[in-house]
């Protein structure tokens, strides 16, 4: 089967079915917003969310994580058991997959591979909900993405009403949909249905600057005295960094009781001045404006020299969660414009 | 509901383990125990650590590369290594008393455990030294990676050229290396030994002075390859002297230190635009870096 149907009345059996076979992390309700979370039920999925309030790096690269316990006396090092239960990630939208997906060179990088990092990844599927209801604040069009983008995913779900259509995007996809109950062959009109579907989101989301202009523009936009005029609105409270599903700043710490305790990670941000801070007194980043121009050019300059790819997949967290609204879009865009 | 992925919840049950699992991929943020062999307060406020893995592992270094030392429950910091690869069986380590973790790490004393994670970075790209002369140009703590270069060009004497070391610091009371230096001043045969300070006393005979004052003191060749580690200040005037003298910026090797956590490329805190000082340096090409800002 290419393409298969999962009507809505058999979702709550397909999502058990999931849970029957390893941990599934899908969108739930917190108060008023949703987070991704480890399903307790499957009814507590909400797969009819626009998008989480943070995204869904957590599961790989969580917020605080333990790199190892000591006990002083005799040094002993004693490395956190693998913990993490082979399962599915359900509902990730394609712009959140494919911030993963840009993490994974960082994470996985040949020399220095993060092992953390590397067994939670290889213990998920991950399942894909394509786009249907763009926000205000998206622009996944912009960074090259799409409502429907299948990087980073092995199988693609699209809400098509009263049905799911399920594309398998790589042998890890196929072979769950074949083990998958209640998967009907997707009929041509389904198959009709999701393409009108999909030009009709997209065509809600026209790109405002592509991701070449936008690289291409910025590399020559270090010295740019507009740096000056952007940053002064900017707290540099890192709002934007933690909700962000790309950054992947951490910082290491001890926490220690008596001999005994864990050095830890925890997400760090680019926006604090303690960031770069040497002890001496000397800051190479002195101040807001080359934190917050750090920050831009390294998602959308930098990271691609590197990587090959911005690193911004467009979800907009960081424009709805700023508390003095400031907008990545319009920062870019300046540049672009001229 | 708690966020599964964090480990809010189970905070304080879990703060301490006695149970580990072992993984058979190398583990990154492992560090190995290494036992202090000297332990010598230096200068004002730096103090020397001779050390050996306690596996008895060597360190494998190039000249030039960090490791991130640390004592649990104060932190990691990444320092210089300070002495050369050719001399095995141990390493040496300055450590500067100005933090919580450099401060906990310096009170440690001959038998001691420090932990260390490294070798990490690149170091001096030797292969470019070797036949040419050779100028470091070191200030304050800065001799210290340094000095891993110049025990190298010591031990292997006979693959380099003119070999000539500019040593500048705040005051007499503030150089390092006192045994090293009184070596460096009487043996001439294998290097040409300037110093200054900034400030002098009443029982200093030597130069006083900014360290760009050396340069009038010697003549250095055009084809000098050059090290330059110091306080970031002294990299513009240094390399402005450099210029005058005709020397291109791809035969000029900068040591640059910045804050860092994780030392292998991800964390984030070390980079300069998209460099990361970790894993592309120390140790960088001048002609590479000389148009980034933030590097100096």
């Amino acid at each position: 089967m290419d393409t298969g149907i999962i009507t809505k009345t058999n979702l709550k059996a397909v999502i058990e079915d999931l849970m029957q076979r390893g941990e599934v992390v899908a969108p739930v309700r917190k108060d008023d917003y949703v987070l991704f979370a480890s399903l307790p039920s499957a009814e507590a999925a909400c797969l009819d969310y626009a998008n989480s309030k943070l995204s869904p790096k957590g599961c790989f690269f969580p917020q605080a994580e333990v790199l190892f316990y000591y006990q002083k006396e005799g040094h002993k090092i004693f490395e956190p058991p693998n913990e993490v239960k082979p399962g599915y990630l359900l509902g990730i939208r394609p712009c959140d997959a494919r911030a993963i997906a840009l993490l994974d060179p960082i994470f996985d990088e040949p020399r220095y591979q993060d092992v953390y990092y590397l067994e939670r990844r290889k213990s998920k599927v991950m399942i894909g909900l394509a786009c249907t209801r763009p926000q205000s604040t998206c622009f996944c069009s912009s960074t090259g993405g799409s409502p429907s983008d299948t990087t980073g995913l092995d199988m693609l779900w699209q809400d098509l009403g009263d049905r799911y259509l399920v594309r398998p995007i790589t042998d890890r996809g196929r072979e769950l949909l074949a083990k998958l109950p209640h998967v009907e062959e997707a009929a041509a009109e389904d198959l009709a249905k999701a393409s009108e579907q999909e030009q009709a989101v997209l065509a809600k989301l026209p790109p405002i600057f592509s991701a070449e202009e936008a690289f291409s523009r910025l590399s020559a936009a270090f010295d740019d005295p507009l740096w000056q005029r952007i940053y002064e609105r900017c707290l540099g409270c890192a709002t934007c960094a933690f909700v962000c599903p790309t950054c992947h700043c951490f910082d290491i710490q001890d926490e220690n009781r008596c001999g005994q305790g864990r050095r830890v990670r925890l997400w760090d941000s680019c926006q604090f001045s303690l960031f770069t801070l040497h002890t001496s007194g000397h800051n190479p980043r002195p101040c807001g404006k080359e934190r917050l121009r750090q920050r831009v050019m390294h998602k959308f300059n930098y990271f691609k020299v590197n990587n090959g790819q911005i690193a911004c997949v467009g979800c907009g967290r960081c424009i709805r969660e700023c508390p003095v609204n400031m907008d990545i879009r319009q920062i870019v865009s300046a540049y672009c414009l001229r | 509901m708690n966020h599964p992925y964090s480990y809010a919840d189970d905070r304080e049950e879990k703060l301490i383990t006695t149970e580990g699992a072992e993984r058979e991929e190398e583990n990154i943020f492992l560090p190995k125990p290494a036992r202090v062999l000297q332990a010598q307060p230096m200068g004002r406020t730096e103090k020397y650590f001779r050390l050996a893995f306690s596996d008895g592992s060597s360190m494998g270094h190039q000249p030039g590369q960090i490791v991130e030392a640390s004592l649990f429950g104060y932190g990691e910091i990444p320092l210089g290594i300070a002495s050369s690869p050719t001399r095995e069986g141990y390493f040496d380590l300055l450590i500067r008393k100005a933090g919580r973790v450099s401060t906990a790490l310096w009170n440690l004393e001959i038998g001691d455990t420090m932990y260390i994670r490294g070798p990490l970075g690149k170091g001096f790209p030797v292969d470019e030294f070797k036949g040419h002369d050779v100028l470091i140009v070191a200030g304050g703590i800065g001799l210290c990676p340094t000095r891993s270069m110049i025990e190298y060009i010591e031990d292997r004497r006979e693959e380099f050229g003119h070999f000539t070391l500019f040593f500048g610091a705040r005051t007499p009371k503030d150089q390092l290396f006192p045994n090293d230096l009184a070596r460096w001043r009487e043996e001439i045969d294998w290097i040409e030994y300037h110093e200054t300070v900034d400030q002098g006393s009443p029982e200093w005979k030597g130069n006083v002075g900014v360290i760009t004052t050396l340069f009038a003191k010697t003549s250095i060749s055009k084809g000098c390859r050059v090290i330059i580690c110091g306080p970031p200040i002294m990299y513009k005037f240094v390399i402005k002297e450099l210029k005058k003298l005709g020397i291109p910026d791809a035969h000029i090797y900068v040591d640059l230190e910045r804050r860092m956590k994780c030392g292998v490329g991800k964390c984030g805190h070390c980079q300069i635009n998209g460099l990361y000082v970790c894993t592309d340096g120390p140790v960088f090409n001048y002609a590479r870096i000389k148009n980034l800002e933030e590097a100096f």
